[in-house]
């Protein structure tokens, strides 16, 4: 399998909207860019104090046409967490898949989401990956 | 952990790598949603993080229409819950993996529980394919769950659901009435 060609022929998951946390660098760049090129609408939660890496990722994955929404803040920060959280619903209207691969950050963010869910904002879906 | 942690390496194998994990995020996620789009098949209320174990749990009744049985179904959130298992694994440790060539070919992956698996460009590959494989066979599933009338037209059972809880027109069906209890919400 080419992986430079996985995910590129077709747009799987358009409609779908996922927040990453970390997403601008590293393997969470790469985790941001594979849903942007399978169609889905990307916010990127980052660390604020360098966003130089979160706009170039967020200008790659923009170019595949979906919606990408930057969202700063330290989310090892609870209150942070909600915050972005309730951006990310905001501006992609919606939530369907977290992505936190740390364990720390997914615990606060699947707690900010749950706050929300209760409080009546509407995360049609979710899964937190991993688990 | 974070996930940009300079441990994971640099170079053009580990751009690949990299690429790779990026679409086993993607893909083990579309598992774990079609995962629950079976479970709402079968009107099991879950949300999708727990989907593919409630499959695996619960007495399964299936549409008296269905083409497959219940065994069907769990076998399939069976390996759908290892690969996710795997999945989940694999990113714990990605951020704390190790180079063991000289040029980051290879990196020796080991997770929280101290489980090591190779995790080179071989091993994502055929892992994705697995992923792949296991996607289509649940997509074959969802399919054989749904109605197909006596013209071959399939009616999809979520739609039909959710017709009927919008209180939208009865679906134009020809069914035995001890199957219409089927698609009322």
């Amino acid at each position: 399998m080419n992986a430079k060609s996985i995910g590129t022929t077709t747009r799987r998951l358009r409609g779908r909207k996922a927040l990453i946390a970390d997403g601008d660098a590293g393997l969470g760049r790469e985790i941001t860019l594979a849903y942007a090129r399978a169609g889905a609408d990307v916010a990127i939660g980052y660390r604020g104090d360098d966003p130089e890496e979160a706009e170039i990722t967020a200008a790659i994955a923009r170019a595949e046409g979906g919606i990408v929404a930057l969202l700063p803040g330290d989310l090892t920060d609870t209150g942070v967490c909600a915050d972005v959280v309730q951006r990310a619903v905001a501006q992609l209207g919606g939530l369907d898949t977290l992505v936190a691969l740390d364990g720390p950050i997914r615990l606060n963010l699947t707690r900010a989401l749950r706050r929300l869910s209760l409080g009546g904002i509407r995360i049609r879906s979710l899964a937190a990956l991993p688990r | 952990m974070s996930m940009d942690s300079p441990a994971v390496g640099s170079g053009h194998a580990n751009e690949v790598l990299l690429k790779q994990l990026g679409e086993v995020a993607v893909e083990s996620s579309r598992l774990e949603h079609l995962g629950a789009e079976l479970a709402r098949h079968l009107k099991i209320e879950t949300c999708i993080q727990d989907a593919v174990t409630t499959l695996q749990q619960m007495t399964l009744s299936l549409p008296p229409w269905s083409t497959i049985t219940a065994k069907d179904v769990a076998s399939w959130a069976a390996s759908t819950g290892r690969l996710i298992e795997v999945r989940d694994r694999m990113f714990d440790a990605s951020g704390g993996s190790r180079f063991a060539g000289g040029r980051g070919d290879t990196i020796a992956t080991e997770s929280a529980d101290g489980t090591v698996f190779p995790a080179d460009e071989e091993y994502l590959t055929r892992y994705l394919k697995r992923l792949q494989r296991q996607l289509a066979a649940g997509a074959e599933l969802e399919s054989r769950l749904d109605y197909h009338d006596e013209n071959g037209q399939r009616w999809p059972l979520v739609t039909l659901y959710a017709q009927r809880a919008a209180g939208d027109q009865e679906p134009p069906l020809k069914l035995p009435s001890e199957w219409h209890r089927w698609l009322s919400a």
